[in-house]
């Protein structure tokens, strides 16, 4: 009996090498998140380290959104894909997009709890400025001549973070939000769980309590 | 009117610099990548979720031996509670049957037939049980 491929048609065989050349292409390309996080959910620690190492850098950039120290942040890009990990059973995959909206719903949640923490610990005490930059202030916030000419001022990060952090924790992260990563305010209420009201009371608040903590220094 | 209107001067001034400080607080990609990268820092976090996983499956466990405890002692509890309802049953049986006496013959007296005794009657069945015990003191000297 002859051998079963000298009787292919040529035809037929360039049609199961372009087949194969799809699969190889598809095997070789990245997996969705969707796919990783349902293989995290069934045990493949590989598939959740592929999520970190995707996703670890936009944690990182909203974690420094809160908190200026380096230790601050690695302990939020801890804490953050420990919840992700322990409620990806809760995940619904959608968009491409949603996996990293639903991880950075919990960053901002972990930050907006660690600010919580850190106020009611009375950890605050990073608030006081010293006389340099109360003075520093003082020249920027009174100087008239240039007509309020505040763009571009050399904050210093350390600067800013004493004075936000006088700031209650939901009116920083409203601001931080609104502002910052400019998210719209149903937007925002989703990540915070609140209602668009409670987000555009904040808001107006959150500027006011700013307002007030600058006119200290002039 | 001046006033009002250097206030909101002053407002827009202030916002603005708000802002400033809000953007102060932006990192760079140096930065950034240097905390995500930070040495340890995947393995920090997969001592954490299997430190995390043990601690879950420790009170999983106490609330599974906890259960299961409790499911040994339902079906002992419920042989017991057979067995008393049984005897009680077998009892109240055997004195229908008897017609209110014991084995010995003796008066089995049940509740509903308690006899109804008047106080007077209690006074002197007591004072006769007193006077009895004086004569049989007698009796014995």
């Amino acid at each position: 009996m002859e051998p079963m491929a000298d009787k292919t048609d040529p035809g037929v065989s360039g049609v199961n090498q372009v087949q194969n050349q799809i699969q190889n292409l598809i095997q070789n390309m990245d997996p969705t998140d969707a796919e990783l996080v349902a293989a995290a959910r069934a045990g493949d620690e590989a598939a959740f380290a592929r999520l970190f190492e995707k996703h670890k850098s936009m944690v990182s950039r909203l974690a420094y959104r809160f908190f200026s120290r380096r230790e601050q942040v690695e302990d939020i890009i801890q804490d953050s894909f420990i919840k992700a990990y322990f409620a990806l059973d809760s995940y619904q995959g959608g968009h491409d997009n949603s996996f990293m909206a639903w991880l950075s719903r919990i960053t901002v949640r972990t930050c907006y709890d660690e600010l919580r923490r850190v106020r009611r610990r009375s950890e605050s005490n990073i608030g006081d400025l010293t006389e340099d930059e109360a003075a520093y202030l003082n020249d920027k916030l009174r100087d008239t001549s240039k007509e309020g000419n505040v763009e571009g001022a050399a904050i210093s990060r350390d600067l800013s973070n004493k004075l936000l952090s006088r700031l209650r924790p939901e009116d920083r992260a409203v601001l931080t939000l609104l502002k910052l990563e400019e998210l719209s305010v149903p937007e925002i209420a989703e990540i915070m769980g609140w209602s668009t009201a409670k987000v555009k009371m904040r808001s107006h608040r959150a500027q006011h309590g700013l307002r007030r903590i600058l006119r200290k220094f002039i | 009117m001046w006033n009002r209107k250097k206030t909101h001067i002053d407002n827009e001034k202030l916002d603005r610099f708000g802002e400033e400080l809000l953007h102060a607080m932006e990192a760079t990609s140096h930065e950034i990548s240097t905390a995500a990268n930070s040495p340890f820092l995947y393995r920090r976090i997969r001592v954490r979720i299997e430190e995390e996983e043990r601690r879950r499956a420790t009170e999983r466990n106490q609330w599974f031996v906890l259960l299961s405890g409790v499911k040994h002692a339902i079906p002992v509890l419920t042989t017991i509670a057979a067995i008393t309802i049984g005897i009680v049953m077998f009892d109240s049986v055997q004195v229908g049957q008897s017609g209110g006496r014991n084995a010995n013959g003796g008066l089995i007296i049940v509740n509903d037939e308690l006899p109804a005794l008047s106080s007077d009657e209690m006074i002197a069945s007591f004072v006769g049980w007193q006077d009895a015990q004086q004569n049989q003191g007698r009796d014995d000297r």
